[in-house]
């Protein structure tokens, strides 16, 4: 049984606190905060006795859900509690950010009322609590410089629908109350991510390469309709021997969530889901190994050392290998420099291009907000040195790489389509669908 | 999934080939730049604005006329402020002259800008605001029309594939069908896969239809029994606005949007609460149009002025000749048609109505003006040669206007002086007015020679001058009408809830503009035992009849519901059987045929049966190869529709078609069930070849279905009032016969006998028939009956062998 939730911000602001039973530390949440400032910045484990209670906590987007207990309670059941919490925050206010969490906190009182009852669970499913929660969700309005290109298709006159949802369309609350019910429209979204982790030797060679997938599910549909997602028919699961110079799409394995029937996999790889409303995470793959497409982004540094200046010169070509028809965005190349390093100084070439250099960290970072596929950018960096070594060179590298790709996954695995059966309700949904690569840790070795 | 840049796509996939199994599909398209046009909300806008744009001959045509019209108002409204406020008429009329000047220029009767514009009147002034408001209030609907039909421009261009070019040699219907096509690919409609002809055709016309049933079951008050006049039908342009905006789509309409009606007027629990809204809601926009009334006049009268003052001027006969009125716009439109369709129709009555009008003379009127213009004429010839011999006579004072007004005064006689030339023909007259408007009262069969019937049809087909004046007193008549219309409030609402079914993809519509014979047939109309309507359900007039063959001729691709199809299927089989006869009689009439065309006037009657002839065999279901080579069936079609064009011929067409129609109807009775159907295949052909040699002119651009349209017309109407006066013939021996009243179970027993397959009876049908049909028969000349004699004859012998 817990005995205390709260939800602290990154800037450590407690946001949420509820006390279930009374038999906690009054000062739990300054506890947490100092073992938080303690870290300075390294992540805390997640779970932790301190002064005889244990503390558990869970990240998401920047904000830690605590709880803390006397008992011996199973640390993965809270877990698995404690993110069940902030999904359901998140569907029912929309957004899991400090400011909506701020702007709804009456309503996230009153669903952790409803979750958790003198300590114990009550329930977690987003749909069997709807009836008791009577908040509406006030709606944190999304940055708008988003919407830009959501604009410039123009509102379709005679209720033409639009081919392009912006990215946070899918970042609303689920409609409670029944008045926001009827003006609220059928949509589903499905998002397949993908997250890459790369090593690369500096001969090009791969060290370890990796993609973990996720298929996740955010519906706002009146009902239970059952819904049938078709996925690439082609799709082969499984590390088999035989790999075919086909272009099937191969995942090494999957894992589905409970709820999906998977009795039309096998022939139609269709997976039949009864989705509740909020968000879900269908299906999760991964690939190891040789990955099907080529990795998106080659370096290669030609450096040259000016021992008379006391600098290096290291010129850094960046190739982007993805087809000409996508671009990556907010891709970060980091290179940390040596620690002799009193200062760099890059010369980038375009706009839509910058670059910075932390001097505590001594990490160079190269910013590039628009990468188109199959194209190259280089930057010319000089790195002086307070003290001009041979080893200091070796200090340089490697570079890792943060970007977002947009509508690519590097499996190709695709929705094919997407149907809903209704008895009582006939309607067609709006469905939209993206696909995003991230970079989870994408490293290349300069030498 | 929070902070990503990445857009959302729409899921759009070619993969939906295992749709089947749950009959729930999603539509989804691979085109991309065509998508924009699925799950459209407002389809009935939408269409009305396909068809808009179509008949108005694509986007510049339409907003340059808009543009012109709100130029035109601004002009109205500067050019009266200006004739009111800165012309001095003391000058221009000659009273004082300005200083200085012998000759008084135009520009001097102008007073300057600064001058007149100096302390208006306040009521100068709030009209100028109130006009100000109006053009404003147009102005934004013309950017608002604009935006949408630059919409609709796009929708042409790249679904429907249409180029501005093409547009003008597209008809209507193949724009639908294009229109068909493209939902099958990008569902406009998301209810429906497919959408028929009689979908759109509701969409475009739902609130017309609802007008139509309306007007056909005389649900709207607009009888008027004025003094003096006697009973007369008020429908002016603003009493219509009125009443659309009070029924379809004024704030307080039944209907919440433009598809649904509202939820409240579905139940029959509501109908006295509603009835009393709508009652309340009616003496509201009375009593409004009661107090706007001087603005309303004003405007009108403005309008009208400077629309027809130059028509008047220029040709004073306008007045004298006349128009189809409104309500008559109403009453014979079918339900389903379209404007140009309809309006195509009465183009084609105009001529044959203006003569049947014109044959009327009111003999105390002609003698008057035949007088009033011998003393003009004289008048103004002495005018004129004084003119003539000398043109200062001009310049004397008021010379100039007496001439003016002398010459309209005799124009305007001539109008009321019966043409010299003319021939007294009202019964042929009426049945060519009917081939092309479809539509007449029963009581008025046999009866076109009266008076009554003259005075009833020009209700339908009045004066312009008395639409003028209609229009001009619309503002004072209307509020009487809207109050009369407040007793019918729960009528009103009781036919929407009677008369409104629910259809899948369309909304709300009219039931009779289903034109299902089953719900809504008339027996009297050839539909006994197709139709279990009751007599409130019952269209009038044929209506639900005559519009599903109209829609059916006009959209030959639409599947009508099953008991429609019967109806139309026995009726073709009817008319069938009348071709075989005719045909088998036609042999030995030929003769005759030649002898017939050696009179010029009937010379064009003679090709229009043959035409009528192919066009019933158009409309028999014989396959094609029955059609000798030399005439395919367009050619003969078109031949119908040269005779169509040319209003003598059809007037012929007429006046011989009635009589020669009848009497193989007249006949069909008798030869029911003994005359088998193949037998004069032969014959028929035969007929073909001479009638291809008789039209040497052939072209292939015809309207084929509207002579085919026409002679259904006719051809129903001469079935139905055989069926009625069969019925009054029956009465007649128990009872005194009555005018369009019959004993419904006597005349279901012979209608029984006379199409089913039954031929017990057969003995008993010639004798009562043959008598009673051709005394019922309208306008025999002494000819036809030749003709007819011998058809019977010739009928006669065909049943004894």
């Amino acid at each position: 049984m817990l005995s205390q939730f709260f939800i602290v911000s990154s800037r450590g602001d407690v946001l949420i606190y509820k006390d279930f039973r009374g038999d906690g530390l009054p000062n739990a949440a300054e506890l947490f905060l100092e073992r938080l400032k303690q870290g300075k910045g390294a992540e805390l484990a997640p779970a932790e006795e301190l002064e005889g209670v244990y503390f558990m906590h869970v990240k998401r987007n920047g904000l830690y859900f605590v709880c803390t207990s006397r008992s011996d309670l199973s640390p993965f059941a809270t877990f698995e509690l404690l993110s069940r919490v902030s999904s359901l925050v998140k569907d029912y206010c929309g957004v899991l950010t400090d400011e909506g969490i701020r702007r709804n906190f009456a309503l996230v009182y009153e669903l952790l009322d409803e979750i958790i009852d003198y300590g114990y669970v009550q329930t977690t499913s987003t749909k069997s609590l709807k009836p008791y929660i009577h908040n509406e969700a006030e709606v944190v309005k999304a940055d708008h410089l988003a919407d830009v290109g959501f604009l410039t298709f123009g509102p379709g006159l005679f209720g033409t629908e639009f081919r392009f949802a912006p990215s946070h369309a899918a970042e609303k609350p689920i409609p409670v109350t029944p008045s926001s019910q009827g003006s609220s429209r059928n949509e589903v979204y499905v998002d397949v991510i993908e997250r890459m982790t790369v090593i690369m030797a500096a001969n090009g060679s791969l060290i370890r390469s990796e993609v973990n997938g996720s298929l996740q599910m955010k519906t706002f549909v009146i009902g239970s309709p059952e819904l049938k997602l078709g996925l690439s028919e082609d799709l082969v699961i499984g590390k088999t021997s035989e790999i075919g110079y086909g272009t099937a799409v191969r995942l090494d394995q999957a894992q589905f969530h409970p709820s999906v029937d998977l009795a039309d996999f096998e022939h139609k790889r269709a997976l039949t889901i009864h989705p509740s409303e909020g968000e879900c995470t269908i299906m999760r793959y991964s690939i190891t190994g040789e990955l099907p497409s080529r990795l998106p982004f080659q370096v290669s540094a030609v450096t040259t050392e000016l021992e008379e200046k006391q600098c290096l010169e290291v010129q850094l070509e960046v190739q982007c290998d993805l087809p000409s028809s996508n671009h990556a965005v907010d891709v970060d190349v980091h290179l940390p420099v040596p620690k002799a390093t009193t200062d760099v100084i890059a010369s980038t070439s375009a706009a839509g291009q910058s670059a910075k250099y932390k001097p505590q960290e001594k990490i160079f970072t190269w910013t590039i907000n628009k990468f188109h596929g199959a194209s190259k950018l280089k930057t010319r960096i000089r790195i002086q040195l307070s003290q001009f070594h041979r080893a200091t060179v070796r200090e340089l590298g490697p570079v890792s790489f943060q970007f977002e790709i947009k509508n690519y996954v590097s499996s190709h695995l695709e929705v094919k389509y997407m149907k809903l059966f209704d008895r009582q309700h006939s309607y067609v949904p709006f469905r939209w669908v993206r696909y995003v690569t991230l970079s989870d840790s994408y490293t290349i070795r300069l030498r | 999934m929070d902070g990503l840049q990445t857009e959302y796509h729409r899921l759009e996939s070619t993969d939906d080939a295992d749709h089947d199994e749950r009959n729930v599909m999603l539509h989804v398209t691979d085109d991309s730049g065509k998508a924009r046009w699925n799950h459209i909300e407002n389809l009935d806008e939408f269409f009305t604005r396909i068809y808009h744009y179509h008949q108005k001959h694509g986007y510049l045509c339409m907003m340059l006329a808009q543009v012109f019209e709100l130029v035109q108002f601004v002009f109205i409204v500067l050019f009266s402020m200006f004739l009111l406020r800165c012309v001095d008429y003391s000058i221009l009329f000659g009273d004082t002259k300005p200083e200085g000047v012998t000759k008084v220029a135009l520009s001097d009767a102008f007073m300057p800008l600064n001058q007149c514009s100096k302390d208006p009147p306040a009521a100068l002034v709030i009209c100028v605001i109130i006009a100000g408001i109006f053009w404003i209030h147009r102005v934004i609907r013309f950017v608002y029309n604009a935006l949408h039909y630059w919409e609709i421009r796009a929708f042409y261009r790249i679904a429907l594939k249409i180029s501005a070019k093409d547009l003008l040699n597209l008809t209507w219907h193949d724009v639908l069908k294009r229109v068909q096509e493209v939902q099958k690919e990008q569902r406009m409609c998301i209810h429906k896969a497919e959408l028929t002809e009689l979908d759109i055709y509701h969409r475009i016309l739902r609130f017309k239809n609802y007008s139509i049933a309306m007007i056909n079951k005389s649900l709207l008050p607009l009888h008027l029994t004025v003094p003096f006049l006697g009973e007369m039908v008020i429908l002016t342009n603003g009493l219509k606005y009125n009443l659309e905006m009070i029924l379809f789509w004024g704030p307080w309409a039944p209907f919440q949007n433009y598809w649904h009606l509202k939820e409240e007027y579905k139940r029959a629990a509501n109908r006295e609460e509603l009835a009393r809204q709508l009652s309340k809601h009616i003496l509201w926009i009375a009593l409004a149009n009661f107090i706007l009334f001087p603005f309303i006049l004003l405007w009108q009268i403005l309008y009208s002025f400077f629309n027809y003052v130059d028509l008047i001027k220029r040709e004073p006969s306008t007045l004298g000749t006349r128009r189809w009125s409104l309500y008559s716009r109403l009453y014979v439109r079918h339900f389903n048609e379209l404007d140009h369709e309809f309006q195509a129709r009465l183009n084609r009555g105009y001529r044959p109505a203006k003569k049947y009008m014109n044959s009327f003379t009111s003999n105390i009127l002609a003698i008057i003006c035949q007088n009033v213009a011998f003393f003009a004429g004289s008048i103004l010839a002495v005018l004129v040669i004084l003119v003539v011999y000398d043109e200062d006579v001009l310049t004397v004072e008021h010379v100039l206007t007496t001439t003016t007004l002398l010459g309209v005064i005799i124009t305007v006689c001539r109008t009321f002086i019966p043409d010299e030339n003319l021939i007294f023909c009202p019964e042929t007259l009426m049945q060519s007015i009917l081939a092309q408007i479809h539509y007449i009262p029963d009581s008025w069969k046999g009866c076109a020679h009266s008076y009554r019937v003259r005075d009833e049809f020009s209700q339908l087909f009045q004066y312009k001058a008395s639409y003028f004046l209609e229009e001009l007193l619309s503002p004072l008549l209307t509020p009487l009408i809207l109050l009369r219309l407040r007793g019918k409030a729960l009528d009103i609402v009781d036919f929407y809830r009677n008369f409104s079914v629910d259809v899948v993809g369309v909304g709300d519509v009219c039931s009779f503009a289903q034109m299902n014979i089953r719900t809504h047939g008339n027996p009297k109309w050839m539909t006994e035992g197709k139709s279990d309507a009751t007599q409130y359900q019952q269209a009038e007039d044929g209506k639900t009849e005559l519009s599903l063959v109209h829609f059916t001729m006009t959209n030959p691709k639409w599947q009508p519901p099953q008991e429609s199809k019967v109806f139309i299927n026995a009726l073709k089989e009817q008319a069938q059987k009348d071709v075989h006869l005719l045909n088998t009689v036609e042999a030995e009439n030929t003769a005759l045929a030649t002898s017939l065309r050696s009179l010029s006037s009937l010379e064009g009657g003679y090709s229009s049966i043959l035409g009528s002839l192919a066009v019933q065999q158009g409309m028999s279901s014989l396959p094609p190869t029955f059609m000798p080579p030399l005439g395919t069936p367009r050619g003969i079609e078109s031949m119908m529709a040269r005779g169509s064009a040319n209003t003598k011929v059809r007037g012929a067409v007429s006046s011989t078609e009635g009589p020669l129609d009848g009497e193989s109807s007249g006949l069909l009775a008798s030869v029911t069930g003994s005359g088998p159907l193949q037998t004069s295949l032969g014959p028929l052909s035969e007929e073909n070849t001479q009638m291809s040699m008789v039209t040497t002119m052939v072209s292939p651009q015809c309207i084929d279905s509207t002579s085919d349209m026409n002679f259904s017309a006719l051809y129903m109407h001469q079935l139905h009032d055989r069926r009625v006066a069969l019925a009054d013939s029956h009465t007649a021996s128990q009872s005194s016969p009555v005018d369009g009243v019959d004993n419904d179970e006597e005349a279901r027993h012979h209608w029984g006998l006379e199409t089913g397959p039954s031929p017990t009876s057969l003995p008993k049908a010639p004798g009562p028939l043959g008598e009673e049909v051709f005394h019922s028969l309208p306008g025999l000349s002494s000819l036809p009956t030749v003709v007819e004699g011998n058809l019977v004859d010739t009928a006669e012998n065909d049943v004894n062998v």
